[in-house]
């Protein structure tokens, strides 16, 4: 049994201390909403004016600030799952690769989208884009989930839409006057597709060089005469 | 003979030393006033209804000149948003403050008081609108050197008339519905210069423009302690009220279909990806598919 994307499956070992990372940095997040000051809070959070003036650390950490403990809980919860699933499909270093390269492409796609929100808090577009990450991995892995999977992904939609229409149930995790910002559901959900694509294509870029580099070497070695040098594939395929 | 020679250069010398006072008024002042504005027709103080101001972050503000009578010596549209655009890029920074919309000058009426604010706030859609009053005075003078303009080159050379422009801008914000003045910050500004018979009125127009760009840079750190102020003073104010409008602050917020969403997700993997495996060969099962 392989594993998308990965030529050997992760060891348990492994698995436990990403476990242990993702469930740290949850962990984190809740402390913060729990006992962090408002003022740190408040320099941390995305805030679209204070971006533009070159702030741009906001772009990341805005993610992870919360308004409430429960808001910080639920978002916790919801990357703690769909992160174990995409760190056994994908492997850790992808994981939080991804993890770093989504959350500000949330953040811009929120400033270009929603130029009217000017704050923004919460870990849940980029656990959105990590559940469509795991998705994914899921879809490619095994042929026989994908009605499941794509069942999944309209179900998703589908409470986006309501979400877009005024029908959120997160209305208790957050405080008076904030609204669940769907646009980074959908930007989350957006992201994981483009950063898997760029991966696999930056991959298969990497391979092509690599080889291409490889046949170079092996060719001037056997012009030169050395094919002692060469090794038994080069050899193999060289002739 | 040589008396009439005399006479003749005499009043020559008079009459163009005398020009500078016949091609340009000795004071020349441009003016608009926010209460002839406001109030065209007062004949008494205006009264002041007690009511709630409220303030919906982020606020949308229209930003325009009052508009002024005196069509020969105003400022040209073009400079007045200029200098709009400054105003405007000194209230950017905040996030309480939404669009600033400019409002050019042709969509005002004279004296048109609150009536023509309320119209125009609605055409631009904006909850406070900054107007900026202002109050120009160029005096003009000629020194001792026009008295060479008589030799006609020093008409163009010689720097014998002089003019010193005084300038105040003053921005005053109202919110639109409670016509209530939240805040309002000055900024003054001293041009002086001299300039030739030829290029007087060139120099002197271009030292009005100076003198209102100066004005509206002294405005600027006014206006923006002027507004710190404002939003303290709201905090203890019972006249002003604080909501957030819809869509100011946004929350990332898992909903509990959310979490049963992602929840759902191990569920799928068990049950496609890993149980597959431990299954007995003769039992029917998925073959989960192998990615290389």
């Amino acid at each position: 049994m392989h594993h998308a994307g990965f030529n050997k499956p992760p060891t348990n070992a492994v698995l436990r201390i990403s476990a242990a990372s993702i469930a740290a940095v949850c962990m984190v997040i809740i402390l913060v909403a729990a006992a962090a000051p408002e003022s740190l809070t408040t320099s941390l959070e995305y805030n679209r004016p204070a971006i533009l003036a070159g702030e741009l650390w906001r772009l990341w950490t805005g993610h992870l600030v919360h308004f409430s403990v429960q808001h910080a809980v639920m978002d916790g919860i919801a990357l703690f799952v769909a992160g174990l699933m995409t760190i056994r499909l994908c492997g850790t270093g992808r994981f939080w690769l991804h993890f770093l390269w989504i959350a500000p492409m949330i953040s811009l796609g929120l400033m270009w989208w929603s130029p009217t929100l000017l704050v923004y808090r919460g870990l849940s577009g980029i656990a959105v884009a990590v559940m469509m990450l795991a998705a994914i991995a899921l879809y490619k892995a095994s042929a026989p989930s994908r009605p499941w999977v794509a069942f999944f992904c309209i179900v998703m939609a589908l409470k986006t839409m309501a979400e877009a229409n005024g029908f959120a149930m997160t209305s208790a995790n957050l405080p008076a006057g904030v609204q669940v910002e769907w646009r980074a559901h959908v930007l989350g959900a957006l992201a994981a597709p483009m950063v898997m694509t760029w991966r696999h294509v930056w991959e298969k870029r990497c391979q092509s060089r690599w080889e291409l580099r490889w046949r170079r070497r092996s060719q001037q070695r056997l012009q030169r005469g050395d094919s002692d040098k060469l090794s038994i594939p080069a050899r193999f395929l060289l002739d | 003979m040589k008396f009439s020679a005399v006479l003749i250069t005499t009043l020559a010398a008079l009459l163009i030393g005398g020009c500078a006072s016949s091609f340009s008024s000795r004071e020349v002042k441009q003016s608009a006033s926010i209460v002839d504005y406001l109030y065209p027709r007062a004949e008494q103080a205006p009264k002041t209804e007690p009511g709630m101001a409220y303030l919906r972050p982020p606020v949308r503000v229209g930003l325009a000149f009052v508009p002024t009578a005196s069509r020969g010596h105003a400022l040209p549209e073009t400079e007045k948003i200029k200098l709009m655009e400054r105003v405007k890029a000194s209230f950017a920074p905040y996030s309480f403050i939404g669009n600033i919309e400019i409002i050019p000058t042709q969509y005002l009426q004279l004296g048109g008081g609150f009536a023509n604010m309320e119209q125009v706030a609605r055409m631009f859609n904006v909850d406070v609108v900054a107007m900026v009053s202002h109050d120009q005075v160029q005096f003009n003078d000629s020194n001792k050197l026009s008295v060479l303009y008589w030799t006609i080159v020093g008409a163009y050379i010689i720097h014998g008339d002089q003019f010193d422009v005084q300038t105040m801008v003053d921005v005053s914000v109202f919110d639109v519905a409670s016509h209530k003045l939240l805040f309002r910050a000055p900024g003054t500004s001293q041009v002086k210069g001299a300039a030739s018979l030829a290029n007087f009125s060139e120099r002197a127009r271009a030292a009005q423009v100076e003198g209102y760009n100066k004005a509206v840079e002294e405005l600027i750190p006014p206006l923006k302690a002027e507004l710190e102020k404002f939003r303290e003073r709201i905090k203890a104010d019972p006249g002003f009220r604080v909501e957030n409008r819809a869509g100011y602050k946004g929350g990332g917020s898992i909903d509990l279909l959310g979490l049963l969403l992602a929840l759902s997700l191990p569920l799928l993997l068990a049950a496609f990806y890993f149980v597959p495996r431990y299954v007995p060969r003769y039992l029917p099962r998925y073959a989960p598919r192998r990615i290389q």
